[in-house]
């Protein structure tokens, strides 16, 4: 019924020259400004590192979470975004890295690494068996040996099928994708708990590792949607990528950040009834010294901006719209790290100082030269994917 | 039949694309009230006869907006106006407690609404036909044909000329629609009055047979003997009184069985002054003192009445019972501590009995004077 220009490009689709002098500048403004936030504290600027890790590694694993999610239910939809997700998966590389000074500072980080005040706490050393040094650079390996596993399993084997175009590699990842997502679910969880939740290692909350875990989804899902929107609207993907797949892009967006919102206030909830000081301790953090106003922003930003704005059917389909609601996704997941995390650290400090304001432009260097560096080395498709002409031929 | 105005036309086609080619032909020819039969959905129709996207997200909308209102009026009205109920000390009216019922009826507004927004307001259903249903192409369009249904209401709609505009184009047929029933919604054959006194009958024949059944066929009452008693109920009515309030409160000066009055609640000096230990001290007293303040006293106070008790890491840390303060107190004045409360610590008098208070401060003194014991003590 409609007439379909399917002509795609074989080879990597050159990106504009302005980005590549946007991360350049980021990259510089970032590290002017790094310098005398580490010098002038030096804690602070740890636990803004922390922020920054985590905030690395729940985007690269949200991307790689929506490539093996179309394998493992057999999505065609998404399927001309799936170069766009691999590419950004590539920031589970760079997130290691990252890693070395939040390994350097464990013990200005977390109280546990701090073998007298463990000796003299019965709580503590009750926790010592999962909570000592060497157990948890085991765990640190094993969460990388998955990630960095997988992502060169799924992306390698679809990078590779451009040039060999063999059917093999997506039967292959469609059986790796089950396996996968069970140990990411386990991965992340137990990555949540190690280096969020043991930052105030008496208090404790199951839903934890769910909480992060939907952190990575929502924000996988709007930087991907945030490049596709912004690829299409510089007119760098085909023409047969249209409104249909953006609004099911939209739509999952829509419902995984509905979901965090969900999980976020049930862990909240159960620990408002409880009403146990040990499990308030944690919200009474938050709720003093400035940091209520971040905690009411958060449910602002994260919640009811996104919900409203992309509530409406055509708000989907309306690609100046979801780049904003995208990017404004990603900040309010930042928001989201940095009120985890920073009110733990720095116990009696508020939030927002200065030295904060580097790494958010360290995070938008890293993501831009991570995706620079990839998407000049492959197309922006997946163009040898078996399923690729159901993927663009898709209708709602 | 055939002197009835039609009420529109069905053209028959053998193909989609030949569907699409029909109804573009028909709005070049300024037709605006088009409808497509298909047996199964056609992608992107809608886009081609030109409707706009469905307005149903409209009535999910506001029924849920009015689930939300309700549940939060509700809510709000029974636990913080009508029937206020103090829960764990949080404020009557809680918005983390309301969120889960407010969300759960939002859902089920909205989902009902939806549904049946659906089928009644857009989908005009039920009805009980269709002027399509007594086409002649109605086997053809259920099965592998397309049709294109034009509406007499539109001006363009004329019964005897529109057949023409189709020409050139491959169409199998051409047949005029014309309507049934004056109202397809209260058929005759439906609410007539034969029906509604079978209705009426089966309905009077089940009542009478099932009271016959339980009233004279030995049917065995369900089990309620206990729940069916003559008697008053807690928090239920009463016509015995002229407030209807089942519970009576008691007459002023009223003093319960086994209950001494207590004037010191608001003076815990006097207390001290005025009262005296009445329990002997015996072995078995202060067994009894020590088993109820293991019970009672221990989680906060601790086994040896430092404060360090198991409870301390969730609740505030009381003082110690070896300061000199509280040393140098009568057994009175511990007594009202007990029975009134002091600070952090409830009252315990609705927890343990008045010879019980007594006994646990003579343990209370034995724990003092093994903590700070004198040469004599040691003999």
């Amino acid at each position: 019924m409609i007439t379909e220009n399917n002509k795609i490009r074989q080879d990597p689709t050159p990106m504009p020259r302005a980005l590549t002098r946007a991360a350049l500048g980021a990259a510089i403004l970032a590290s002017l400004l790094m310098a005398p936030a580490a010098l002038s504290n030096w804690d602070r600027f740890l636990g803004n590192w922390l922020v920054l890790f985590v905030f690395v590694v729940t985007l690269g694993l949200g991307a790689l979470f929506l490539v093996a999610l179309e394998f493992l239910v057999n999505a065609t939809w998404s399927v001309p975004f799936r170069r766009i997700s691999e590419n950004l998966a590539g920031l589970i590389l760079i997130s290691l890295p990252l890693a070395i000074p939040i390994l350097m500072g464990l013990h200005t980080l977390y109280e546990w690494t701090h073998s007298e005040a463990v000796s003299v706490d019965s709580i503590l050393r009750a926790k010592a068996p999962y909570l000592n040094l060497r157990f948890f650079l085991i765990r640190f390996a094993l969460f990388y040996l998955v990630w960095i596993g997988a992502y060169f399993l799924f992306v390698g084997g679809s990078r590779r099928q451009d040039s060999t175009g063999d059917v093999g590699l997506t039967k292959r990842a469609m059986k790796l994708a089950p396996p996968f997502m069970i140990l990411l679910a386990f991965t992340l969880t137990f990555a949540a708990f190690d280096w969020i939740m043991s930052l105030a290692p008496y208090w404790y909350s199951s839903i934890f590792g769910i909480y992060l875990l939907t952190g990575a989804m929502v924000a996988g899902t709007a930087i991907i949607t945030f490049a596709g929107a912004s690829l299409k609207l510089k007119n760098l993907l085909p023409e047969a990528v249209r409104s249909d797949h953006f609004y099911n892009l939209g739509a999952l967006l829509f419902a995984l950040n509905t979901l965090w919102a969900y999980i976020a206030f049930a862990q909240y909830l159960l620990i408002w009834y409880g009403g146990i000081p040990v499990e308030t301790h944690w919200f009474d953090l938050r709720s003093q010294r400035g940091w209520e106003w971040v905690s009411v922003l958060l449910v602002l930003a994260h919640f009811l901006v996104p919900f409203l704005a992309l509530l409406s059917r055509s708000a989907k389909t309306d690609l100046r719209r979801l780049r904003w609601v995208s990017a404004w996704i990603l900040g309010a997941h930042g928001l989201d790290l940095y009120w985890l995390i920073m009110p733990s650290v720095r116990v009696n400090e508020g939030p927002f100082g200065w030295q904060d304001l580097c790494f958010p432009i360290a995070a938008i260097a890293l993501a831009l030269s991570v995706w620079l560096w990839q998407s000049a080395r492959f197309p922006v498709i997946a163009i040898r994917d078996p399923r690729l002409q159901a993927g663009l031929q898709f209708h709602l | 039949m055939s002197e009835k105005e039609p009420v529109g036309a069905v053209v028959l086609f053998k193909t989609p694309d030949d569907l699409v080619a029909g109804i573009r032909r028909a709005q070049d020819r300024g037709f605006t009230r088009l409808d497509s039969v298909s047996p199964y959905p056609i992608h992107k129709m809608d886009e081609v006869l030109g409707k706009g996207p469905s307005r149903l997200g409209y009535v999910a909308a506001i029924a849920g907006l009015a689930g939300t209102t309700l549940a939060k009026t509700a809510q709000w009205w029974v636990s913080a106006v009508d029937y206020p109920l103090n829960i764990g000390g949080n404020p009557l009216f809680s918005y983390p407690a309301f969120i889960p019922v407010t969300f759960e009826l939002m859902v089920l507004f909205s989902s009902l609404a939806t549904v049946i927004g659906m089928l009644v307001v857009f989908n005009r259903l039920p009805q009980y036909g269709s002027s399509l249903l007594k086409s002649k192409f109605i086997r053809d369009l259920t099965c592998d044909k397309y049709g294109l249904v034009l509406d007499a209401a539109d001006p363009k709609f004329s019964p005897d000329t529109t057949r023409a505009i189709f020409d050139g184009l491959e169409t199998l047929g051409f047949d005029l629609l014309y309507r049934e029933r004056p109202s397809p919604f209260f058929s005759q054959r439906i609410l007539s009055v034969p029906f509604l006194v079978l209705l009426a009958g089966v309905a009077l024949l089940c009542s009478s047979a099932t009271r016959l059944v339980f009233r004279y066929g030995g049917a065995v009452p369900p089990f309620n003997f206990m729940k069916a008693q003559e008697k008053l109920n807690p928090q239920h009515e009463s016509n015995a009184f002229p407030d209807k309030t089942g519970m009576r409160p008691a007459v002023p000066g009223t003093v319960a069985r086994g209950l001494l009055p207590y004037p010191y609640a608001s003076d815990a000096e006097a207390a001290g002054r005025d009262l005296v230990n009445p329990a002997p001290v015996t072995t078995s007293s202060l067994v009894r003192g020590r088993d109820r303040y293991a019970i009672f006293c221990q989680p906060c106070h601790g086994r040896e009445a430092d404060a360090r008790g198991t409870l301390t890491a969730a609740f505030p840390k009381p003082p110690t019972l070896h300061s000199s303060k509280a040393r140098g107190w009568m057994d009175g004045r511990i007594y009202a501590v007990l029975t009134s409360g002091q600070n952090a610590m409830p009252s315990y008098a609705s927890q343990i009995n008045r010879e019980d208070r007594w006994l646990i401060i003579h343990y209370l003194r034995a724990l003092q004077r093994a903590h700070n014991a004198e040469e004599r003590d040691l003999k």
